[in-house]
């Protein structure tokens, strides 16, 4: 009888270790490789793989994200504005609830419009920047938690 | 090894076989269920990336004919059947109810309200879902309100729920539409510099910017004109609006299409 509860109990580690493998494993194990000409957001090199965090996302975490179904399409942005901040772009600087964000690289296809917004960033959506601004939220909006793949893990 | 069963009659051995072969059987059955709602789940979940990629291309049907698929093998989840929906289907607001009674977090059964409060909105009834107290309700407030003749107007309280996204997209459009109407400047650069902010891929998103230059003070006449004229075949439409918004700018305007002089009061 001993035997038998001993393989009883065995089994049942089994089974919970299966169980909290498969729950937490897909989180902690998710990878995303940066395109090899990506130069889009200074610091992250192209070719190199990042492990990446599940929410919740804060301002300063950097943002991983899909911007198409390519294997490439996928874009990598600074948090400046959470779900409800207020975003303006004024004089060729982006304010967020009324601060200037930095650092800032101005963004060329608005430049010489003196006023946009403000826009309040929408509930599960996150406002994000990069340094060249080509796949971040100027050029595609805020991005939207169907979108994102994770925060880059430090 | 064998200890305990060496006392057992062949008759309970054969019984215990049964029962683990019974219980494995069940496990199998189980493993298999959970194994085919991933698949059909990691499925639906390429179908939606691709609907939301179509999306943002201006593709609508295409997105909604990924959505739909997606939908059918999800039937519980909100993001998928609310990007499935057709306004114009008749049933959509029941088809809403039922979902939004169906939601199990207070988040997804919100983006379902607020969907369904837009659908009333829109077509011009009272809203009658439950978001009282949240910004969806104020904006929801202001696109039934801007079809008066004073522009209608909302502001957005602290520490309230912010916005879904597909009211914000609504409200601003609709209020930009009002404002182009009532000839109010300060509010064509508000709600168009939101939705050039909110939705910059947008194909119509490109008639935003020359509109927004037509209104900032520091951009030369000679910019405006190239920039509606990149709107090509709307080019003509686009400096007819401006004209009528902007008079300052109609002499530079009508020098590149002589046609407006005639047509803009």
């Amino acid at each position: 009888m001993v035997w038998l509860i001993r393989t009883l109990i065995g089994f049942a580690v089994f089974v919970v270790a299966v169980v909290f493998a498969a729950t937490w494993l897909p989180a902690w194990l998710n990878r995303v490789q940066v395109p090899v000409d990506y130069d889009d957001l200074q610091g992250l090199e192209g070719g190199k793989g990042l492990w990446l965090e599940p929410p919740p996302y804060r301002a300063g975490d950097v943002l991983a994200y899909r911007l198409g179904p390519g294997p490439d399409d996928v874009g990598f942005g600074v948090v400046v504005a959470l779900p409800g901040d207020s975003v303006r772009l004024s004089e060729d600087r982006l304010l967020v609830n009324g601060e200037a964000v930095r650092p800032w690289s101005p963004y060329q296809p608005l430049r010489g419009l003196a006023e946009l917004g403000p826009l309040t960033v929408p509930a599960g959506h996150w406002f994000v920047v990069s340094t060249r601004h080509q796949r971040d939220s100027l050029a595609h909006g805020p991005i939207g938690a169907e979108r994102v793949l994770g925060k880059v893990r430090e | 090894m064998n200890g305990p069963f060496v006392s057992w009659s062949s008759g309970q051995r054969l019984l215990l076989g049964v029962a683990l072969l019974i219980a494995g059987a069940v496990m199998l059955v189980a493993a298999a269920g959970i194994a085919w709602r991933a698949v059909q789940r990691w499925l639906a979940v390429g179908e939606l990336r691709a609907a939301h990629a179509q999306l943002h291309r201006g593709r609508l049907d295409e997105a909604r004919r990924l959505a739909a698929a997606a939908a059918e093998r999800l039937p519980r989840e909100p993001s998928a059947q609310l990007l499935a929906l057709d306004p114009a289907d008749p049933q959509a607001g029941e088809r809403l109810r039922a979902l939004a009674s169906a939601c199990e977090r207070a988040n997804d059964r919100h983006a379902v309200l607020a969907t369904l409060g837009l659908l009333q909105a829109l077509a011009g009834r009272a809203v009658d879902a439950p978001l009282e107290g949240t910004g969806d309700a104020r904006l929801l407030a202001a696109i039934r309100a801007a079809h008066g003749e004073r522009m209608a107007s909302w502001r957005l309280v602290a520490g309230e729920d912010p916005p879904q996204r597909q009211v914000l997209l609504a409200a601003h459009t609709v209020l930009l539409r009002q404002a182009l109407r009532l000839r109010s400047r300060d509010d064509v650069r508000l709600h168009a510099g939101a939705l050039l902010l909110l939705d910059p891929g947008h194909p119509r998103a490109a008639l935003l910017r020359p509109l927004l230059l037509a209104l900032s003070p520091a951009a030369a006449d000679e910019e405006l004109v190239r920039a509606v004229a990149e709107a090509r075949e709307e080019s003509e439409a686009l400096a007819r609006t401006i004209a009528a918004l902007v008079p300052e700018r109609r002499a530079a305007l009508t020098a590149r299409w002589p046609g407006l002089a005639e047509q803009t009061p």
